[in-house]
């Protein structure tokens, strides 16, 4: 109904990527200080930055009984995958469909591959696989999806804000379930952009270290589901977490410039804390976007700081860059998927390859070993190319019958 | 009950022309933009013709001079210029944290993607362009307008082929009702290109033996024609435009969206999810639909998307409302298609006249084959994508 809020929860996880296909392999690689960076091996990384990425092994479609590859770029079947095992653990793939399911996709490159191909061969097959919409448009096939179904591209933010748009919709009534999340493919035309835009790294990525020159690259899919608190009581599912506030912002400053001072992340930081709710100080993790890049961990390092204040100093914050690569559209919902892992679990992930402090991004980083910390409240923050700025805030769900 | 959200402002372009004024004139007199393609040679392909934008020049729109623009930015801002000064808004705005911008594309910045990679191929990957590149992402020019008018607030770019622009009014209006911000520019852009018209041949007029043309809801549909342009609108809560000064005019009353399993081969007959759809839309507009007064379909000559379309008007409103298709006349500009028929659906609201669908023809709905006057005061548009992917919007004279 108009004007009344639904509370939202997670009851559903799925993630594919550079440290594993399936929640739980990314989940204990993470937890336990592992980098899935290597050398790529798609393609011929030649005339990049850096040949590491993030890519993803012993990927095979075929194990998901999700039908044929048939007009699927790489990128969609990691959407689908990753939306498939989310599907199953909310208990999703038991019943039968129903009106109100629903999903938000997003990526930033689509099919790169099948664009490559395209513009190779001309074949209007390979520019279908290319559209950004693909993997969404299978999902409502695959999933027996009758909701809203939105891919959106918001560049490296997306993935946050798929999800709190889901949310969103849920939360208006104009749906009761959504899968939600980001996926992309490491592609050689669009590495060579990223790298000529000198964000990638020559040497390794090092979020907040001092000696910090730059990003790396990787692949996969986060997806979530999300559905209202009164559906998942309903069906006796199972509650990971309760999404409690989203905002999305643009810095108006720059293309491809971060905002000094971050004052655009500041402002997003803001916002989603006052749609949950809640005060700074109820803050207890921070997933930041840190992409390494000399920048951006500064830039994100003063929101911080401006919005949390004294509290910034006493909370662990922490980037999962290093160990799955930047993942693009993938990204933040990768990264909501910690955060409801470390709120389920008590445990934050760390920041690898961390060796140098940086007097200027001085925060508590958790640095190359994840530590267990008491997590009630997450704040996960996206950034990217255009001065897009996303912010979830992620809360433990508490069994309270919202109308009490 | 939530906040009204108000229409205060638009800008288009399109192939009838550049400006609200052209376009409206060009709409209440039928003509058509469809014409032989000339940004490219079309003769290795089976289509020729396409609804191109002709006379638009960026520099007469630009704040500042700019170093380089892929065409879907130039439309951005310019009808983003439009859609700002009409809703009386100084530029660039003071503030902007209370205004966001939400756009769709199907397809973004394609001509400069093509020629990025292109020349990053035949260069060498080491010498890949950086402009190039930052100008070619999907959200380039939502973020480009954002820099070039201050918008700080709310801002997402959604790329959901057909319906993009209508699912991003969508995403706007429930900000809006959501205090996620005072007011959003929302709408769609796509501009058409050889790589364009190369990919999407599958759906382009002529499918079979039959003349190539644009032709909804007629028996000699055969495919749809390759439009191009941009429709922006300002959508504003009623309370702070009424903080403005502004009377209210025009208002979405109401927006749903859902999806059901298409196919292009998949001709259905029986179509509950459309229905549906436009069913939910007027809940949320607490309307019924009998107060219906007219329905600017999405329909766009391709006979799958057309039956799908008609076999839902005809459950709901069968003949008793007049329903245009006015891709007939620009051609079907994708992530652009569902904002264009908005601007329609302000035409018939502001100006009283609804636009044709030349060659549409069906005993069982009220077509509209001449520019008609009307004198309504609720308009229905209603967009589908080949995804199978639905929205509705119901625009009320306030």
């Amino acid at each position: 109904m108009p004007g009344e809020r639904k509370r939202v929860v997670i009851t559903g996880l799925g993630a594919i990527c550079a440290l594993g296909n399936s929640v739980a392999e990314f989940w204990r690689n993470l937890t336990e200080n592992r980098s899935g960076l290597k050398p790529i091996t798609r393609f011929d990384p030649t005339g990049l930055r850096n040949h590491l990425g993030g890519e993803v092994t012993d990927f095979d479609f075929s194990t998901w009984g999700l039908g044929s590859t048939a007009g699927l770029d790489r990128a969609a079947q990691f959407a689908l995958a990753a939306a498939a095992e989310a599907w199953r653990d909310a208990g999703l793939e038991r019943e039968t469909p129903a009106a109100g399911r629903g999903a938000v996709f997003s990526t930033n490159f689509g099919g790169a591959s099948s664009w490559e191909g395209f513009v190779e061969t001309g074949d209007p097959a390979a520019f279908a696989a290319f559209d950004f919409h693909a993997a969404a448009g299978r999902a409502i096939v695959s999933f027996g999806l009758t909701g809203p179904v939105v891919t959106l591209s918001n560049a490296c933010s997306s993935g946050t804000n798929a999800l709190g748009y889901a949310a969103d919709l849920i939360r208006h009534g104009q749906a009761e379930v959504m899968l939600a999340g980001g996926h992309d493919a490491l592609s050689l035309s669009a590495l060579s952009g990223l790298s000529a835009l000198r964000t990638i790294t020559t040497e390794t990525i090092r979020p907040f270290d001092r000696n910090r020159s730059g990003t790396l690259f990787g692949e996969g899919s986060g997806m979530v589901v999300l559905e209202s608190w009164e559906h998942a009581q309903g069906r006796g599912v199972p509650i990971y977490a309760e999404v409690l506030g989203y905002a999305a912002n643009n810095n108006a400053y720059h293309l491809t410039a971060p905002d000094r001072g971050g004052e655009g992340m500041r402002l997003a930081l803001r916002r989603a804390l006052a749609d949950a709710g809640l005060a700074p100080e109820e803050v207890d993790y921070v997933n930041a976007h840190a992409t390494g890049t000399p920048y951006h961990d500064l830039a994100e390092t003063q929101a911080i700081k401006a919005v949390l204040g004294p509290h910034a100093y006493r909370i662990p914050i922490s980037s999962l860059k290093a160990a799955t690569g930047h993942v693009m559209a993938a990204a933040g919902a990768l990264e909501a998927i910690a955060c409801v892992l470390a709120l389920r679990d008590g445990i934050v992930p760390p920041t690898l390859n961390y060796q140098t402090p940086d007097p200027e991004c001085d925060l508590e980083v958790v640095p190359n070993r994840a530590q267990r910390w008491e997590v009630n409240v997450v704040l996960s923050l996206s950034a990217g190319l255009g001065g897009n700025n996303a912010a979830l805030v992620l809360g433990k769900h508490l069994a309270v019958n919202p109308g009490a | 009950m939530s906040v009204p959200i108000l229409i205060s402002g638009w800008g288009v372009i399109c192939a009838l022309g550049v400006g609200p004024e052209a376009v409206w004139t060009a709409l209440r007199q039928g003509k058509s933009g469809l014409r032989e393609i000339t940004g490219f040679d079309p003769e290795p392909y089976r289509s020729q013709l396409a609804g191109e934008v002709l006379d638009f020049a960026a520099t007469d729109w630009l704040l500042t001079p700019k170093t380089y623009l892929d065409p879907a930015t130039a439309f951005t801002l310019a009808a983003g210029r439009m859609a700002l000064e009409g809703a009386g808004f100084d530029l660039p705005l003071a503030g902007g944290e209370q205004f966001g911008i939400v756009l769709g594309t199907a397809y973004g910045c394609l001509p400069t993607m093509y020629e990025y990679w292109l020349r990053a191929q035949a260069r060498g990957i080491k010498f890949a362009s950086s402009l190039l590149f930052s100008h070619s992402l999907a959200n380039t020019p939502t973020s480009l307008a954002a820099i070039e008018y201050n918008l700080r607030g709310h801002h997402t770019t959604v790329t959901a082929g057909l319906v993009s622009s209508g699912q991003a009014v969508v995403n706007a209006v429930l900000a809006l009702r959501d205090g996620r911000a005072d007011a959003i520019l929302a709408g769609g852009v796509e501009v058409l290109s050889e790589p364009l018209f190369a990919g999407l041949q599958p759906y382009l007029s002529p499918l079979d033996d039959g003349p190539e043309g644009c032709r909804p809801f007629a028996p000699t549909a055969n495919g749809t024609v390759l439009g191009e342009g941009t429709a922006l609108l300002i959508l504003e809560r009623m309370d702070r435009a009424q903080h403005r000064g502004l009377s209210p005019a025009v208002e979405v009353r109401g927006v749903f969206q859902s999806s059901f399993p298409l196919g292009l081969d998949g001709h259905r007959d029986s179509l509950p999810e459309v229905k549906a759809t436009i069913q939910a839309a007027l809940a949320d507009a607490n309307l019924t639909v009998g107060e219906v007064e007219a329905v600017i379909a999405g329909a766009n000559g391709h006979p799958t998307l057309d039956a799908v379309l008609a076999a839902a008007l005809r459950e709901l409103v069968g003949d008793r409302v007049p329903v245009t298709a006015p891709k007939a006349l620009w051609g079907e500009a994708w992530g652009a298609g569902d904002a264009l028929n908005l601007i329609a659906a302000l035409c018939a609201l502001h100006t009283g006249w609804l636009p044709p669908t030349p060659d549409a023809n069906s005993e069982e709905l009220d077509l509209v084959t001449e520019p008609r006057p009307w004198s309504g005061r609720t308009v229905l548009v209603v967009g589908l994508d080949f995804s199978g992917a639905v929205i509705a919007v119901l625009l009320c004279a306030a």
